[in-house]
């Protein structure tokens, strides 16, 4: 159940796991299945490390910025990867996105 | 309850194009997005005993034919509550039929519309020798017997479920006649001499949004050179062991003239005339 | 009643499952799920119909009630009680079923994992006789004890069509009849006794149209354990059962526990010793 308003994410938008996902990994590498839709997604080295970053609320730029240290790459191509790819975790309920001015509920 | 899907059934007679119209309209839903001929999977398949066995909860190989037709509503209908709302496609060879019992296969209620590609019987004599590795004669009987069905499972598991097609005309007259499903009736030279505007028709008619610009994308995607590149280079998984020709072997029209005796084309003409008038194949002198 | 499918129990105690024959309805009252062929009640209790054939009510996972008006025979009413039905007990008591065949490799049991139609089956009968004991055919309840996958044996039967029995050197009459009628037909395998064994590998058998010769590798990462159908048993009545959380727990430590393989096989004529020498090589893994 989706009480935001499905604005599109940018790099100011506070982004975590959602409560409803079950987190698991397989040999290193993480998988995720949402409980709202039923889908579970398997994340590439570059996806899992990503996700670990959720665990706590963020902001995208943050993560991106933390990317960025890790994996050398454009950061305007990382973040519009970024945001593209949380777009899309966003649509099967992995991820949700939290007012910029509150905290976690 | 989440909305269901709603089906938009690709009905053909086998060898008309099918496949082709499916890539085209898969490629258009990704925005016209490249395809690849391979990577489809079961995406706008044919109803087949793993989806028996897994949406309907059942050892479908251990059902009687009899048993399987009469659970066939309930497969169409899981297949549309299973998937998330919007549009799923489906591949279908059956000719429109009920089971006995009465209820029609192919619900309406889970239904969306149905577009069925037709193509000049006789190019798809050829096609389907080639494809089943028999000679055109026995292409142009299968065509022509009543009770031709595709998949029967008698001494080996088929992957898909048992579809019966009767003969090409009575084939095509089903599904023009059914008053359940709203049907689009496309031919498939008409779609070869201009893919944008069938695409678009096809689209319309199932309600998938789309621009002109996706349209032509979707159309340069799966131009038959490309496709066959493809199955060149990696093969194609719906090609029949046995084929003596590629899947896509030729994507024209009219290869018949070349390829059939007189006598041959002289039989279909025979069988199936009517209906091939009707749909404007044979109007022009001695059948052309 | 006597079923003469199973292996012989071992452990002593109070049976934990009870088979009788009652009255079983023709459909729920109101069912919070429906198939075709299996209903869903508010209270977890299973009915799985073949309609004119059989019925069985399965209530609170421990209980299958055989329905009392059916005439069937035995071996329709095992037909469908070790595929459906355990599907149900199983998903309802919480226990991991795997869609698999299962031959004994040595001290472990081997895995022959997918969907319907794969050739699992076929695969077990051609392990079967090259001398390896059958654990289970169609279905393995996955036990997670002391750091081990253990699989528990079920019937040794494997369910053939008849290109199979052909390809195994099998005549139609050297197997027992399945359902009357019905060109499937059963292999009676040399089984093992009912103990626990540990799961040495799982084998996710796939079909490549393009290929020639079969081809064996490891998978590793979350491709090892999806699409979930391919080794959860009716996914989708598990789902319905609660399980959809537990199934998914189930699949990452199955991954943790056991390596997990990819065996592709060619759709026509090949040589089944090949396949025999592939299968054997993966209880060799170390994990």
């Amino acid at each position: 159940m989706r009480t935001m308003p499905t604005d599109t994410l940018t790099t100011d938008t506070l982004v975590s796991w959602h409560p409803e996902q079950v987190t698991a990994a397989v040999d290193g590498q993480v998988i995720v299945m949402g409980l709202i839709q039923g889908q579970y997604v398997g994340l590439d080295d570059i996806g899992s490390a990503l996700w670990t970053l959720l665990e706590q609320p963020q902001t995208v730029g943050h993560v991106c910025d933390q990317l960025a240290q890790q994996y050398r790459g454009d950061p305007g191509v990382i973040a519009s990867d970024v945001l593209a790819f949380l777009e899309e975790l966003r649509a099967i309920d992995l991820i949700q996105a939290l007012d910029a001015d509150s905290s976690a509920s | 309850m989440a909305d269901a899907a709603t089906i938009g059934w690709i009905i053909s007679y086998p060898k008309s194009g099918n496949t082709w119209l499916r890539l085209m309209l898969l490629s258009l839903m990704q925005g016209g997005a490249a395809v690849d001929i391979n990577g489809i999977g079961n995406e706008a398949g044919l109803a087949n005993h793993v989806e028996m066995d897994e949406l309907l909860v059942v050892e479908s190989s251990e059902l009687f034919p009899n048993e399987q037709v009469a659970a066939q509503p309930d497969l169409n209908m899981a297949i549309a509550a299973e998937t998330g709302p919007g549009l799923k496609l489906r591949k279908v060879h059956d000719r429109y039929w009920r089971t006995p019992e009465g209820v029609a296969v192919f619900p309406a209620s889970a239904s969306r519309g149905a577009v069925y590609l037709v193509r000049d019987p006789r190019d798809v004599a050829i096609s389907l020798s080639h494809h089943r590795g028999i000679t055109v004669d026995s292409a142009i009987a299968a065509m022509a017997d009543p009770t031709a069905t595709l998949s029967e499972s008698i001494d080996r598991q088929r992957r898909q479920l048992a579809q019966p097609l009767g003969d090409w005309s009575s084939h095509v007259r089903s599904w023009m006649e059914q008053l359940d499903i709203p049907l689009l009736l496309l031919r498939y030279e008409d779609l070869l001499a201009d893919p944008t505007q069938g695409l678009r028709s096809v689209a319309g008619h199932l309600g998938i949004a789309h621009d002109a610009g996706a349209a032509q994308a979707a159309v340069d995607a799966t131009r038959f050179e490309g496709l066959r590149a493809q199955e060149q280079a990696h093969g194609f998984g719906e090609r029949k062991p046995g084929s003596t020709a590629p899947f896509f072997r030729e994507g024209s029209a009219g290869g018949w003239r070349r390829d059939l005796t007189s006598e041959q084309a002289a039989r279909i003409l025979m069988d199936h005339g009517e209906t091939m008038r009707q749909l404007g194949y044979a109007c022009g002198a001695n059948g052309t | 009643m006597p079923l003469p499918s199973l292996p012989a129990p071992t452990g002593h105690g109070e049976p934990d499952l009870t088979l009788s024959r009652g009255p079983v309805p023709h459909r729920l009252q109101a069912p919070v799920w429906s198939s075709h062929f299996v209903e869903i009640g508010a209270d977890g209790a299973v009915l799985v119909r073949v309609p004119d054939v059989v019925g069985f009510l399965v209530r609170d996972g421990c209980k299958v009630i055989l329905d009392e008006d059916c005439d069937a025979e035995t071996s329709v009413i095992e037909t469908f009680l070790f595929s459906t039905v355990a599907g149900a007990v199983l998903h309802r008591r919480g226990i991991f079923p795997l869609h698999a065949s299962c031959v004994m490799v040595g001290d472990v049991a081997v895995a022959l994992a997918g969907v319907s139609g794969r050739g699992k089956s076929t695969l077990a009968g051609i392990m079967s006789m090259h001398g390896h004991d059958v654990v289970s055919d169609d279905i393995c309840p996955v036990a997670f004890q002391n750091g081990r996958a253990m699989i528990a044996p079920g019937p040794c039967r494997i369910r053939l069509w008849p290109d199979s029995a052909t390809l195994l050197g099998l005549s139609h009459e050297a197997l027992d009849v399945g359902r009357p009628n019905h060109p499937k037909r059963v292999l009676s395998a040399r089984g093992t006794d009912g103990a626990p064994k540990p799961l040495g590998a799982v084998v996710r058998v796939a079909i490549d149209r393009r290929i020639e010769t079969p081809i064996l590798h490891r998978l590793s990462g979350p491709s090892a354990i999806t699409p979930m159908e391919e080794l959860v048993y009716r996914a989708r009545l598990g789902r319905r059962l609660d399980r959809r959380v537990g199934l998914f727990q189930d699949l990452v430590r199955l991954a943790a526990l056991v390596p997990i393989y990819q065996l592709i096989r060619p759709e026509g004529s090949f040589d089944p010793a090949l396949l025999v020498d592939l299968v054997r090589s993966t209880a060799n893994s170390a994990h």
